[in-house]
């Protein structure tokens, strides 16, 4: 037995909750959405990122990240979770251009009369971007590690591989829930849970998933580094075959559930290499996560007129699957203001335990 | 009317007509093809209706499974094959003599369809809705139970308005949307938006199809 390195307080405290923000998600490469949905000049997706506001925009073809707030008064420049619209502030309208620069200013000699020194300063603060295949990733550090020490070449290629497949369209939905981003992170590295919590939905889909099996983890070194967080599985899946796969591209050739996780807070998965899902724990508050749940199948070889049912559906599907974690895991948030013990993991637990420890030297500051 | 009808689908809507039969037109004869479920038009369904006359007409009555589209497949499918479709609408509802209703429409009971209101081919408009004055139903589309649709609004095509739902006065509704959470909407309503009590905020889908609604630059 090992008892978690990890008080309550981690889960509700906001000073905790503050170092998080400030050495995990203002430090590492954090996710922000697809690729393939910024494809057009001045397409453009928004996030919060470390509590601060975040636009990816199509510059000219380039996929490039600012603060997403207005040099003049810090309005959002950008509103919507994801769309298409120059860089302009609809409060005074102030216009950029691609580099992040104020390009025009209405009545700027007559209202503003900036200094030439002061006009100079007037800009978006850049953040660095990458994509690996369809995904895009920012990181807000000054000077940021290299992507590569976060991820492994071997992750990210089979990131680059499976997201090659992704459809041209996408659901997106934001789900707001009453816990901590980190219950939701354990709860995906803790595959166990599963027979028990979705004994219906979800354990049908996956033959030869028991407690006991699952229990059966083969020894692995303790992790070490950042990077030994993130990884990929793969197992069988029940699949229930449609008549729009023989349409789509898929990924692979056999009916495998692909499981990755990417630290800090992604949790991606694919259905036998038709449907793509990449659930985001993304912290609001101590006690506030918003799930983002972004959707989608396989790639068209030729048009589906259905598919924004078919996306709907598996999206109304994978809800109703994460309602029955959301149910037990907010009843968990509401317990630990009352106690003061900590989880007691077991050996097949070593995921949490390795995430918990590197977690822990992050927000202190010495990694 | 006189003569043969042949309906065919399942769902509610399917056995309100069954059951409404003769009231709905006494002088024709129907003839029911009933299916397991939604997902049997996967199968061949046409060879059922081979004992029908030549030229007989035929009315589709699947309920909104998958965002009408399982309706519309076995529409489009029989209007390939050359069938010729009706409209029914129920003893009870009221539709103005100014409104346009296309081909494999219903208008179920208690329903109003106020004067120069138009609904499209393949839409139904469930127990007591109102489709108000001027106001466009397009293909493919569902209203519930209840619901309405305010004057001169706009519901694009594949939508589904559900029961309870009203749809304020010039409201426009993009394409592929299902709202199904009771209440009153009042603002446009883009494109392949999904309201549903499932999720607490609005889902939608993003991708190539689409120019955004109201993020013109």
């Amino acid at each position: 037995m090992s008892e978690s390195i990890l008080s309550p307080e981690h889960y509700f405290d906001a000073g905790i909750f503050r170092a998080e923000q400030q050495h995990i998600y203002r430090k590492l490469w954090i996710f922000a959405g697809i690729k393939q949905l910024l494809a057009e000049p001045d397409a453009f997706l928004t996030r919060t990122i470390g509590g601060v506001p975040v636009v990816i925009q199509n510059c000219g073809g380039e996929l490039r990240a600012f603060e997403n707030r207005c040099a003049h008064r810090q309005m959002p420049l950008q509103f919507e979770d994801y769309g298409q619209r120059r860089l302009a502030c609809r409060y005074h309208g102030w216009v950029y251009g691609d580099d992040g620069t104020v390009r025009s200013i209405p009545q700027e000699d007559a209202l503003y009369r900036y200094s030439a020194a002061e006009r100079g300063q007037l800009c978006l603060q850049r953040f660095a971007l990458r994509t690996v295949g369809n995904f895009v990733f920012v990181n807000l550090a000054a000077s940021p590690a290299p992507l590569e020490t976060q991820f492994t070449p071997e992750l990210l290629a089979e990131l680059e591989a499976i997201s090659a497949h992704f459809s041209n369209d996408a659901a997106f939905a934001r789900i707001p829930a009453r816990y901590n981003w980190k219950l939701n992170w354990e709860n995906v590295l803790d595959t166990n849970h599963v027979p028990y919590v979705h004994p219906r939905s979800f354990l049908p889909l996956l033959p030869g998933m028991t407690a006991a099996a699952d229990a059966a983890v083969p020894a692995r070194p303790p992790a070490t580094d950042v990077s030994d967080l993130s990884f990929s599985t793969r197992s069988t899946y029940k699949l229930d075959a449609q008549a729009w796969h023989a349409m789509v591209e898929r990924f692979g050739d056999t009916d495998n559930y692909y499981n990755f996780y990417l630290y800090p807070n992604i949790n991606f998965i694919s259905l036998a290499g038709y449907v793509f899902l990449i659930q985001q724990f993304d912290p609001v508050a101590p006690e506030r996560t918003d799930v983002l749940f972004t959707l989608m199948v396989a790639r068209e070889r030729k048009r589906i007129p259905a598919l924004p049912a078919i996306l709907w559906g598996h999206m109304k599907g994978e809800k109703r699957v994460l309602d029955e974690d959301i149910i037990l895991l907010e009843r968990l948030q509401q317990s630990l203001h009352t106690q003061d013990t900590r989880a007691r993991h077991g050996v097949y637990e070593s995921r949490l335990v390795d995430s918990a420890r590197i977690y822990a030297r992050q927000i202190a500051g010495a990694a | 009317m006189s003569g043969e009808l042949w309906l065919i689908g399942c769902g509610d809507i399917f056995e309100t007509i069954a059951a409404a039969w003769p009231a709905i037109e006494p002088d024709t004869v129907l003839h029911v093809v009933r299916l397991e479920s939604p997902a049997a038009i996967a199968t061949p369904f046409e060879e059922r209706l081979a004992a029908a006359s030549p030229q007989p007409r035929v009315f589709a009555a699947l309920d909104q499974s998958a965002l009408n589209f399982a309706r519309f497949d076995v529409y489009a499918r029989l209007r390939l094959g050359g069938r010729r479709f009706c409209t029914l609408i129920h003893p009870s509802a009221i539709v103005d003599a100014t409104a346009k209703l296309g081909e494999n429409v219903w208008i179920g009971a208690g329903a109003v369809i106020e004067a120069r209101s138009s609904i499209g081919h393949n839409t139904f408009v469930g127990t007591r809705a109102l489709v108000l004055g001027a106001a466009e139903l397009a293909a493919h589309g569902w209203v519930g139970a209840a619901a309405s649709v305010g004057a001169r609004a706009k519901i694009g095509t594949h939508c589904v308005i559900g029961a309870d739902v009203r749809i304020g006065a010039g409201v426009e509704v993009g394409r592929f949307s299902s709202i199904e959470r009771p209440g009153h909407y009042a603002e446009p309503i883009a494109e392949r938006t999904y309201i549903d009590a499932l999720f607490e905020l609005p889902v939608r889908i993003y991708g190539s199809a689409r120019k955004q609604a109201g993020t013109a630059g």
